[in-house]
This record gives structure tokens, C-alpha cells and sequence, in this order.
């Protein structure tokens, strides 16, 4: 059986009718019809768009000059770290970070910024103001859900690099499972885990060369289960963000 | 950019000098940051604008898409999507973060344009958009060769059949067939791979 050819099925795409030898094959045919439909599809989202919007502006050049501006911090920022010999303006990113691509359910990103909006207004208290800095400034970390829990988070430096320090109350004793502390960026899916937490105890947890409290804002406490998968079971019990 | 309307340079766009700068902007290359901006720069910026009320708003929040896009970008794999779709997923999270936050100052539903299934609460930031599929059309039918998109333009926008566009642009008609057969697979095949 020969199939239906990249022109008959683009130009029944459009609209244009087929001839009856055509309109026969596709009604016997999955695959063209298939094909009809990618086709279709396409012409569908074409067909929405607004042909006046089809030439937009460029941004203006001092958008550019922000953004050229706030990579080179990040050179600035990383040029005194340890890099894999290259010498980039960009963030010199993470041999450290986790090997494997963990890839938390999607609903992780929306559950995340829902809950910006509660625990904003806890940490507004204890946020002191906008800063470049991001030592020494502490957050604090509120409860998700129902419980007592509550914690704080701040970054400290020390010789061999930066820690987050982190005390916590209110977390009861797990059985068969830890608290894992994180620091993440629900915008960018970045999930980088700083090992585990004993309840009640202050602990100073290394941050792996090239996570900041910019690029990885939130500071998030989970319940994971000892089974083996890495990956961020999604249960958190405290959260805070710089 | 030294023209006030985004027009393709001749001859640098089409797939292999797009796959050629997702691959250099991945890898981090020193150069691919600002081609990324030139290239894709307006319809990010048209995103923005399109979903934020304020202009100033707007500019932040492509820059902020940029910014974060550089700092991430060992996270964008070439092989699984195409580098502006990746970059309007991002300016999605950027738009949806501005208006939780006007929200959260105003106590109040921020005024967003109408594209507003990205400022609704309940909409997925990683679910389909209606809004970034067209602008990512949009922008493909911008690349094209200028006869191929000319062609389907008349197609798509004037409801012409393929003997009326070779009338009216005094093309053959198999000439015409050409460009719509090309022309509609390459906008397929940019629609398709648009990142998760």
C-alpha cells in the first residue's frame, strides 16, 4: 500500500478537499490519519496566531546590559572557587550536584510556589530586607501542613567552604525514614540535596560548590522514606526561602 | 540590534544554525548567551508582554528569564527540546512568580493581559500553554524562508487555496505545493519539539 505523500496531506492540512482515491486510503489508513493529524495540528496553532504580532520588536539594548551585568556577578562571585579549569562568565556549576538527573513529580514546581504565598507571610518577620549579601542572613522556616514544626536556616562560611546552618524544633523522631535537607529553584527544577537532618540538632550542612541562596532560594525540609530512590519524595515539613 | 523589528539575518536561520546555537548555548559557550538574546530575545520579550501589565514588569521579567536561563543552562538538553521553547517555559515560571507576587503586595488579583491561563491559580506551570505554542509558531513562521512563509501566510491567514496563491504571487502551482509541503513540516517540527 503506497501512503499518502508529504504534499497530498499538508495540503489536506489546510482544508483543501482530497480526491476520493485519497479520502478512500485515509479511511482504511491509522498511519496517515496519523500524520493528517500532526499536520492539522500545527495548521490549528498557526491559524491563531495574530499576523499583525508576526514581526515583534527586539528588546531594547539596556535590557541586555541587565542581563550581561548579573551573569558577570556570578563570574565575579565564583572566580575565587574551585572550577574545572575553564575559565567561563558564567556560574561554574556542579560536579558536586547530583550525578543523576532527579526528576521530582511536576507538581512539586506548583506545590512550591502555592506555598510561597503562607509561608511568605511567616518569613516576611524575619526576612531583615532585600541584601546582596547572602551570609549571615538568616530565614526561617515554617511548618507545611498541620504541626508544631518550625526551624531556622542561615548561611555560614567556614575554610573549607560554605554551610547552611540549620536548627529545628518540633520534628518527631522518624521510624524507617529521615529528614532530608534541600535546597532548591522550582523554577529551574533544581532539586540539591544537603543530607540529612536530626531533629532538635543544630547541624551545619556543606553546600556544594556553586549552589547560592541565588540560584537555589528555597530551603526545604522532607520526610523520605529509606527505599533507595534519591529523589525528593515530595513530602516536606518545613520550608523557608531567601 | 540596530532595527526595531526582530528580522531574521539572512541565511542564519533554519535548523542547522539553530541546533548549532542550542548546542553552544548548553555547552556554556561564551558568545551563545547574547545570539541566544538576538535571536529569541523579542518573543521572549513578547511573552512577557503579553502576560504582564506593565511594560517595566515585563522587561524584568525577560531578563530574569535570561539570567536564570545562563545560570541553568546544563539543564537544557538539545536532544529533548529546542532552545526558545525552553526558554518560554522558563519566562512562564518568571511571569507566574511576578504576578503571585503582586498578588501577595496588592491583596489583590493582579490586572494581567489576557493570556491569563498562566496567572490563573490552579493553571500547571509545566502543563501545555496555549499562548507559547502560538508565539513558538509565530517565531517559526518568522524563520522560514521568506517564499515558504509567504506561501503559508496566505494559506493560514487568506484562506487561499494552493492554485489561488500561485495566482496571486504568479508562482507555479508546483512551485507553490513546494513551499506548503516544507514549509508546514518544518512548523510541525518546531511545534513538536518544544521542551517539556
Amino acid at each position: 500500500m503506497t501512503h499518502l505523500d508529504d504534499t497530498t496531506l499538508a495540503l489536506a492540512a489546510l482544508g483543501e478537499p482530497p480526491t476520493a482515491d485519497d479520502a478512500a486510503h485515509l479511511d482504511t489508513c491509522v498511519a496517515c490519519r496519523e500524520e493528517l493529524a500532526r499536520l492539522q495540528h500545527t495548521v490549528d496553532v498557526a491559524r491563531t496566531v495574530d499576523p499583525t504580532e508576526l514581526d515583534v520588536p527586539a528588546p531594547a539594548e539596556s535590557v541586555w546590559d541587565a542581563i550581561a551585568a548579573e551573569v558577570a556577578e556570578d563570574g565575579i562571585a565564583t572566580a575565587s572557587e574551585p572550577s574545572d579549569g575553564a575559565a567561563r562568565d558564567g556560574v561554574v556549576r556542579l560536579a558536586a550536584r547530583r550525578p543523576a538527573p532527579m526528576r521530582p513529580p511536576r507538581w512539586l514546581s506548583l506545590a512550591a510556589a502555592a506555598v510561597v504565598i503562607v509561608v511568605a507571610l511567616g518569613a516576611a518577620f524575619a526576612f531583615l530586607g532585600r541584601s546582596d549579601s547572602s551570609s549571615g542572613r538568616e530565614i526561617a522556616l515554617a511548618a507545611i501542613g498541620d504541626g508544631d514544626a518550625a526551624g531556622r536556616a542561615k548561611v555560614v562560611d567556614r575554610d573549607d567552604g560554605s554551610a547552611l546552618r540549620v536548627d529545628t524544633t518540633g520534628l518527631a523522631p522518624l521510624a524507617d525514614a529521615d529528614y532530608e535537607l534541600w535546597m532548591m529553584n522550582p523554577d529551574t527544577d533544581s532539586f540539591v540535596s544537603l543530607g540529612t537532618v536530626q531533629p532538635g540538632v543544630r547541624g551545619d550542612h556543606p553546600i556544594p560548590a556553586g549552589v547560592t541562596v541565588k540560584t537555589d532560594p528555597y530551603v526545604d525540609i522532607s520526610v523520605e522514606p529509606r527505599d533507595g530512590d534519591p529523589a525528593h519524595s515530595t513530602v516536606s515539613v518545613l520550608r523557608g526561602h531567601f | 540590534m540596530t532595527t526595531a523589528l526582530l528580522t531574521p539575518m539572512a541565511g542564519s536561520f533554519g535548523p542547522v544554525s539553530d541546533a548549532d546555537l542550542a548546542a553552544r548555548f548548553a555547552t556554556g559557550d561564551d558568545q551563545a548567551l547574547r545570539e541566544a538574546f538576538d535571536t529569541y530575545g523579542g518573543l521572549v520579550q513578547h511573552f512577557c508582554r503579553r502576560s504582564l501589565a506593565g511594560a517595566a514588569e515585563a522587561d524584568d521579567a525577560t531578563q530574569q528569564t535570561f539570567v536564570s536561563a545562563w545560570r541553568t543552562r546544563e539543564r537544557f538538553d538539545p536532544e529533548r527540546g529546542s532552545l526558545p521553547g525552553w526558554l518560554l517555559g522558563i519566562a512562564r515560571h518568571k511571569v507566574i512568580d511576578t504576578l503571585r507576587a503582586a498578588e501577595r503586595r496588592n491583596g489583590l488579583t493582579h490586572r494581567a493581559r489576557q493570556e491569563v491561563a498562566v496567572a490563573t491559580p490552579r493553571a500547571t506551570a509545566t502543563g501545555p500553554d496555549p499562548l507559547v505554542d502560538r508565539l513558538l509558531l509565530a517565531d517559526a513562521l518568522r524563520s522560514l524562508p521568506p517564499d515558504q512563509r509567504r506561501t503559508l501566510e496566505l494559506a493560514f491567514f487568506d484562506d487561499l487555496t494552493h492554485p489561488q496563491i500561485a495566482q496571486v504571487t504568479g508562482l507555479p502551482v508546483g512551485t507553490v505545493k513546494s513551499h506548503i509541503r516544507r514549509g508546514l513540516l518544518r512548523l510541525r517540527d518546531r511545534l513538536e519539539e518544544t521542551a517539556p
